[in-house]
């Protein structure tokens, strides 16, 4: 029975099964609980994720600036429906949100194409961030470069200075020891 | 008396208009000339601006507690029936108010300032407190003629419009004043900059003076998002606390930026490198703050006709327009005296982890602010009007927000100049395997995602970074001491506040940044119609719809949907979420359901009902939200810390004070 039980935790997604019913009951639940999401993997759920992943893809047109998944006005609850209906007639995500950009404009995406000019929306940020990184290293070469100079210029003077130094210290040292 | 008190409100506009720009004027030929009387003068000036503003934002408040419905202000956001608390944040409810309170604040800082400098930076403070009375004598002029907080209606109506119900909360009284604080107290560095450009005293003087104005600033700026995300979350309703709406990037901005210029003066009080660079960042960090107060305030972005029809927004672009030549001018022609006084010694050293701590946080800023302007780009170059909301800017910074967490490990504990091998590995060995670790058993636990992992083991790894430093310098002073661990570390904490407050602030950052990481990632949601005694699962809770109610409050219609919430071995207890048809306000709001624990939070919406009894509703699992909280208040921690005055700080202010004498009796130097 145990191992039974375990088998059904692992076949179904625990976050979709009730199992809060107590004792026997609770064991007979699972049983079917199990077995009804090993015959019909796509319970409500999983649709509600996939509504949900796609109005995340697009802008309420309510005007609150929010994402379709975010605003509960009945604007985005109308719109949710439509990609309910629409998933449920087997409309693949392209096709829904193709539907959508047909009824209110290439604004009703979440987020610029990654096509076309609107692909300089996507990487102008990075190439910002490289072009910074490279003047970077530019000037951190260019201060490196001209430092070591710097010290091959002084160091011998700094080494003569070094050995005077050094001298004296010796001669006091014999002075006094 | 109302009529009266208003008049006296326009009239304290008008004059200290006058005032301020009279003050900027006289403090800057008063330093100019070297006319103590002139400069005097203007002291005098900025405690009468203050007084000034302080009058007329009486005087509006005074129109709001007396229900003068004779303003249109006071019409547009108070009714009769309005809270007293709520009647006195009204203040700011508007365009109007809100330039009022930026005025006032920029007024009170500034007699701050002149206060707090009678003694000391004489020579940069007349150019400071010009800069500063200039700026207010524009934002009195904008409230003059173009926003005037105290126009009064042809006719007085009966009863205002009321406030937006979303606005009764109190994230009202937190969220704009935290955020125009910061704002605001960015003003302090950039006055003290142009100061040090104009003086030709561009020595860190005035990074020192004005160090904890930054920090003031750039906590209450953090602070103020950190409220409008909690102000989201509890009462728009939406399971979320961050939108990615363009006010919401506009006060974000100037954060990230003020970030860096917060690092890099480092970096110049040290080293004294990066003098361009710190000028650069808090001319940009300034001109951003103007940039997110024109963008809250202009209705630029919420429609472009508002934007047109009133002045305010063209005004605000020619003065952001006015600072940028200003500042950029003056910065180019002073370019010669702000050669460095070191150069960077290798690629592996802190100076230059530091500049990639920048770079990373203005190329965040740039990000935002690219994603911000890009529909009017593809506009004018396309002529088609596109999107950039949430998705966008999630994708795009990312990354690098993963790269900042990373650096955060490294910035503070890698060598200054060149980073020896050992210094390597005795700082980063130990908290790299342990975050090696942290990710594998992640991966074998909870989840397999490579992105998550990614940013879980980033964080840990800072995390570790820091535990390590504060663990080794505690038990240095035990062993020294022979103090207890805990007070080893407080007196370790105290013995160098800045250094062990920025520490931190850097822990509440990646405890805020675990609460994004897990709720962004592993959110789940749920929505469903339930007839009473149905329930619907979500993770492992089941919610049972109990039934609705209705009641009626002062100023509300409220229906109540109640539900049970059980989950395995734990004892069920009961949730409500409600929706409140307000009287003046046609879309009702909601009142959410949360329920936290420190793993995640349960978040309750009710969507709708119907007339056969049955509720719909929308119901959220997000993970450590209120870590996003938790580490919200070690922030404050951190930054207090940092800000408490230091003993060594006063010895170095002291020996500043006598070189100051000195300097007074040898005239000329």
């Amino acid at each position: 029975m145990f191992r039974i039980l375990a088998l059904i935790r692992l076949l179904a997604p625990i976050h979709s099964l009730t199992l809060i019913v107590a004792g026997p009951i609770r064991s007979l639940a699972l049983i079917v609980a199990g077995l009804a999401l090993f015959i019909f993997p796509t319970v409500a759920l999983a649709d509600t994720t996939q509504v949900d992943a796609i109005s995340n893809e697009l802008m309420c047109q309510c005007g609150c600036t929010m994402v379709v998944t975010s605003c509960e006005c009945s604007t985005a609850a109308q719109m949710r429906e439509v990609i309910q209906t629409q998933l449920g007639e087997g409309k693949t995500k392209t096709d829904i949100l193709q539907y959508f950009v047909g009824q209110y404009g290439e604004a009703v995406l979440s987020a610029p194409t990654k096509e076309g000019f609107n692909l300089t929306a996507w990487i102008t940020p990075f190439v910002g961030i490289l072009a910074g990184l490279g003047l970077v290293y530019l000037i951190l070469r260019a201060w490196l470069h001209h430092r070591r100079q710097v010290v091959q210029e002084v160091l011998p003077r700094f080494q003569a200075d070094l050995n005077v130094y050094n001298d004296r210290i010796e001669r006091e040292l014999e002075l006094y020891s | 008396m109302n009529v009266f008190v208003t008049d006296v409100g326009y009239g304290a506009l008008v004059i200290g208009l006058l005032i301020a720009a009279y003050t900027a004027v006289a403090a800057a030929s008063g330093a100019m000339k070297g006319y103590p009387e002139l400069l005097r003068s203007a002291r005098n000036g900025v405690l009468v601006a203050f007084g000034l503003t302080t009058i007329s934002s009486a005087a509006l408040v005074y129109a709001f507690f007396s229900r003068d419905f004779g303003v249109k202000y006071v019409t547009q956001y108070s009714s009769r029936d309005l809270d007293p608390i709520f009647t006195f944040a009204a203040w700011w409810a508007g365009q109007a108010g809100s330039l009022l309170l930026w005025a006032w604040v920029l007024a009170m800082f500034a007699m701050i300032i002149v206060v707090q400098n009678k003694e000391q930076n004489r020579r940069l403070l007349p150019y400071a407190t010009s800069i500063m009375m200039a700026l207010l004598a524009f934002f009195l002029l904008v409230m003059i003629f173009a926003a005037n907080p105290f126009e009064r209606l042809p006719v007085t109506p009966a009863d205002g419009e009321g406030l937006n119900p979303l606005l009764e909360n109190f994230g009202m009284f937190f969220h704009p004043t935290t955020l125009y604080i910061g704002y605001v107290g960015f003003t302090v560095p950039f006055a003290f900059a142009m100061a040090a450009l104009i003086t030709r005293r561009l020595d860190d003087q005035w990074i020192r003076s004005t160090r904890r104005w930054t920090l003031f600033a750039w906590f209450f700026l953090g602070l103020g998002n950190l409220f409008g995300a909690q102000w989201a979350y509890v009462e728009l309703g939406w399971g979320g606390y961050w939108g990615w709406d363009p006010v919401e990037s506009a006060s974000f901005m100037p954060w990230l930026t003020g970030t860096a210029y917060l690092h890099s003066v480092m970096i110049q009080q040290r080293r004294g490198m990066l003098k361009v660079w710190n000028m650069l960042l808090i001319i940009i960090t300034f001109s951003l703050s103007i940039f997110g107060t024109l963008l809250t305030r202009s209705g630029i972005l919420s429609s472009v006709h508002t934007f047109a029809q009133s002045a305010v927004g063209p005004m605000f672009m020619a003065l952001i327009g006015v600072l940028l030549v200003f500042s950029i001018g003056l910065l180019l022609d002073r370019l010669a005296l702000l050669k460095s006084e070191n150069e960077i010694d290798s690629f592996v050293s802190r100076e230059a982890s530091f500049l990639l701590n920048n770079l990373l946080l203005v190329g965040a800023a740039f990000a935002v602010f690219w994603g911000t302007v890009f529909p009017l780009i593809s506009e004018a170059v396309r002529g088609v009007k596109i999107t950039v909301g949430p998705p966008f800017y999630n994708q795009v910074s990312a990354p690098i927000f993963l790269g900042m967490v990373i650096l955060m490990g490294i910035c503070p504990l890698i060598g200054w100049r060149k980073a020896s091998t050992e210094n390597l590995i005795r700082n980063f060995l130990y908290p790299l395997a342990g975050a090696i670790l942290v990710a594998a058993a992640l991966y074998f636990a909870l989840f397999k995602e490579w992105y998550a992992i990614l940013a879980f083991w980033a964080l840990a790894f800072v995390m570790l970074t820091i535990t390590l430093e504060f663990f080794r310098g505690a038990r240095a002073r035990h062993r020294a001491t022979g103090q207890d661990y805990l007070s080893a570390l407080g007196a370790l904490i105290w013995a160098n506040k800045p250094r062990y407050g920025g520490y931190i602030v850097h822990i509440g950052v990646i405890v805020l940044a675990i609460g994004v990481a897990a709720s962004q990632f592993y959110s789940a949601s749920v929505e469903s119609n339930l007839q009473v005694g149905d329930s619907l699962s979500i993770k492992d809770y089941k919610v049972t719809f109990l039934g609705l109610s209705q009641y009626q409050t002062q100023s509300r219609h409220v229906i109540s949907a109640a539900v049970e919430i059980s989950q395995p071995g734990q004892k069920p207890f009961r949730m409500n979420s409600e929706k409140l048809f307000h009287k003046e306000h046609e879309n009702p709001t909601t009142e959410v359901g949360i329920r936290t624990t420190a793993l995640e939070d349960l978040y309750l919406i009710l969507n709708g009902w119907e007339n056969d009894g049955s509720a719909s509703f929308k119901v959220l699992v997000n993970p450590m939200v209120v870590w996003i909280w938790i580490g919200g208040v070690i922030l404050l921690v951190g930054t207090a810390v940092a800000f408490w005055p230091d003993a060594r700080e006063s010895r170095r202010f002291v020996a500043q004070q006598a070189v100051a004498r000195r300097e007074a009796v040898v005239p000329g130097v």
